[in-house]
C-alpha cells in the first residue's frame, strides 16, 4: 500500500477560508474578489469540462465560458457552496459545447470501445500534475473516456461531481428515468472496464480510510 | 449466507444499490437479497468502491492559462439615458443650425441683390419724373432725385407697406390704419417709387430668411453648449 504522497495535489479544491466574504464582495461587483474565487476553482471547472468533453481545448473554452456566465450571474447567486454553483455553470457550458459538437459530424469524443481501460496518450493534462496522480485515477479517467457519451456525461455529473439525478436530468435535458438508466448502465460498464485493475482500489489510500 | 439464487435482481438494479438512488435505498427486499447473496453482494461492493473512487477523482490543472474574468467592456455600448440621447443629437443639431444660418444668409443676400438691382432701374425713372416737373400727388415732400431709394437699406423701415397706403399703391399693399402708425418720415408719391415699393422686397419677404437665420443661430448655439457641457460631464 502506497503511503500518502504529500506532494500530491489535493483531490478536490477545498473552499477558501474567507470564501463567504469574497463571494459577498464579488456579488457587489468586486472584480478582484471574483477573480480570486474563479482562480481558486479553475482546476475543478477545467477537470469537469475535460471529463465531459474529452478534449483539452474544448475543456478550456468551456471553463472560460463558464467564468463569463458566472460573472454575469453572480448577482443572482443565492448561497450554497460556491464550488457547486460554479460547477453547475461549467456543466451547462460544457454541455452546450457538446451539443454544438454533436451537430457537427466531426466530433473529437471517442466512442465506447470494447476491452479494458488503457492509459491514454494524454496531452490534455499538465505533465507534472499528471505524474503525481495515482495510477487508479489515471485508469479511471481512461475508463470514463471509453463510456458511451450519454453514460459518461451522467456518471461524471452524478458520481464524480455529486449532482443528484434531478440535477443531471436538468443539465442534460433528459427524463429522470433515462438519467437513472444511464448512470446504472454506466457504472456496470465502468466495472467491466476496470476489471483488470481491481488491485488499484485496494492500493489507493483515499479509498481505504 | 448462500441462498437459492433463482431470482437475482438485474444488474442495473444492483448498480442502483451503489448509491444515489432513493428508490433502491428504500427497497428493503433488495437490500436483504444483496446482503445475503454471494453473487450480488460482491458486485454491489465493487460498484460502491468504484463510486467512491469516482467521487474522489482529483481536480485537473488546465493545460493552458485560462481567462478568468471577462475584459472590462470599455468599448461596449453603455445604456443610453436621456442625457446620452441629447449628446447624440447635439452634433446633428449643430449641423442643422449651421445649415439654417447659411440658408438664411444666402436667402437674405439674394433679397438684397434683387433690391439693389431694382433700385438702380427706378432711380432713373425718378430722375426722369423730377426733371419733367411732374409732382407726385400727396402731402409729402418729394425727395430729392436719387435720395429716396438710397435711403432704402436692407432693413430700412421705409420699405413698409405704409408707403403704398399713402400713395396710389394698390390697396392690398397696405391698409388705411397703417398710415397713422407709420413712423416713416418719408412719404413718396412718385409713381416710380410706388412701383419700386411694390417690386422691392418688403419685410414680409425678408422675414422668413431672417427667421431662418436667427433660428439656425439659436439651434447652433444651444446644441454647441449642450454638446460640450455633456461631453465634459461624461468625460
Amino acid at each position: 500500500m502506497h503511503p500518502p504522497d504529500p506532494a500530491r495535489p489535493a483531490s478536490r479544491t477545498a473552499p477558501l477560508p474567507d470564501e463567504d466574504a469574497l463571494v459577498a464582495r464579488a456579488i457587489s461587483g468586486d472584480r478582484g474578489a471574483f477573480t480570486q474565487l474563479v482562480e481558486h476553482y479553475q482546476s475543478a471547472c477545467y477537470g469537469l469540462a475535460w471529463r465531459l468533453l474529452g478534449d483539452p481545448d474544448q475543456a478550456a473554452d468551456a471553463a472560460q465560458d463558464a467564468f463569463v456566465h458566472a460573472y454575469d450571474a453572480i448577482a443572482k447567486y443565492r448561497g450554497g457552496l460556491f464550488r457547486s454553483w460554479l460547477l453547475r455553470i461549467t456543466a451547462n457550458a460544457s454541455y452546450d459545447i457538446l451539443r454544438r459538437a454533436q451537430r457537427r459530424p466531426t466530433t473529437t469524443l471517442p466512442d465506447a470501445e470494447e476491452g479494458q481501460a488503457e492509459l491514454p496518450d494524454d496531452r490534455a493534462l499538465d505533465p507534472v500534475a499528471e505524474a503525481s496522480r495515482s495510477e487508479l485515477y489515471r485508469y479511471l479517467d481512461a475508463a470514463l473516456r471509453r463510456l458511451p457519451e450519454d453514460q459518461r456525461t451522467a456518471i461524471v455529473l452524478c458520481d464524480v461531481y455529486g449532482m443528484d439525478y434531478g440535477e443531471v436530468a436538468t443539465a442534460t435535458e433528459s427524463a429522470l428515468g433515462t438519467v437513472k438508466s444511464r448512470i446504472h448502465r454506466g457504472r456496470l460498464r465502468l466495472r467491466e472496464l476496470m476489471a483488470e485493475h481491481r488491485e488499484l482500489f485496494v492500493n489507493e489510500p483515499r479509498l481505504n480510510r | 449466507m448462500t441462498m437459492p439464487n433463482t431470482s437475482h435482481p438485474d444488474d442495473e438494479r444492483l448498480a442502483a444499490c451503489a448509491g444515489g438512488d432513493a428508490d433502491a435505498a428504500s427497497d428493503r427486499a433488495l437490500a436483504e437479497h444483496v446482503s445475503a447473496c454471494d453473487r450480488c453482494a460482491p458486485i454491489v461492493d465493487e460498484l460502491t468502491l468504484l463510486r467512491v473512487a469516482l467521487a474522489t477523482l482529483p481536480d485537473l490543472a488546465p493545460s493552458r492559462p485560462l481567462r478568468l474574468i471577462p475584459p472590462v467592456p470599455s468599448s461596449a455600448p453603455r445604456p443610453i439615458g436621456p442625457l446620452g440621447w441629447l449628446r447624440r443629437l447635439a452634433a446633428p443639431a449643430m449641423a442643422a443650425g449651421a445649415g439654417l444660418v447659411v440658408v438664411g444668409a444666402v436667402g437674405m443676400s439674394g433679397v438684397a441683390s434683387s433690391f439693389s438691382g431694382a433700385a438702380g432701374a427706378d432711380r432713373a425713372a425718378l430722375e426722369a419724373a423730377s426733371s419733367s416737373g411732374a409732382a407726385a400727388p400727396g402731402e409729402s415732400v418729394v425727395p430729392a432725385p436719387g435720395q429716396g431709394p438710397e435711403t432704402h437699406g436692407l432693413f430700412s423701415p421705409v420699405m413698409t407697406l405704409d408707403d403704398g397706403g399713402r400713395s396710389e399703391t394698390p390697396a392690398e399693399y397696405g391698409s388705411p390704419d397703417s398710415q397713422s402708425a407709420s413712423a416713416s418720415p418719408r412719404a413718396s408719391a412718385s409713381p416710380g417709387e410706388d412701383d419700386l415699393t411694390g417690386f422691392m422686397s418688403s419685410p414680409a419677404d425678408e422675414q422668413p430668411w431672417l427667421t431662418l437665420l436667427i433660428a439656425g443661430a439659436a439651434i447652433f448655439g444651444v446644441s454647441t453648449v449642450l454638446r460640450f457641457s455633456l461631453a465634459t460631464q461624461a468625460g
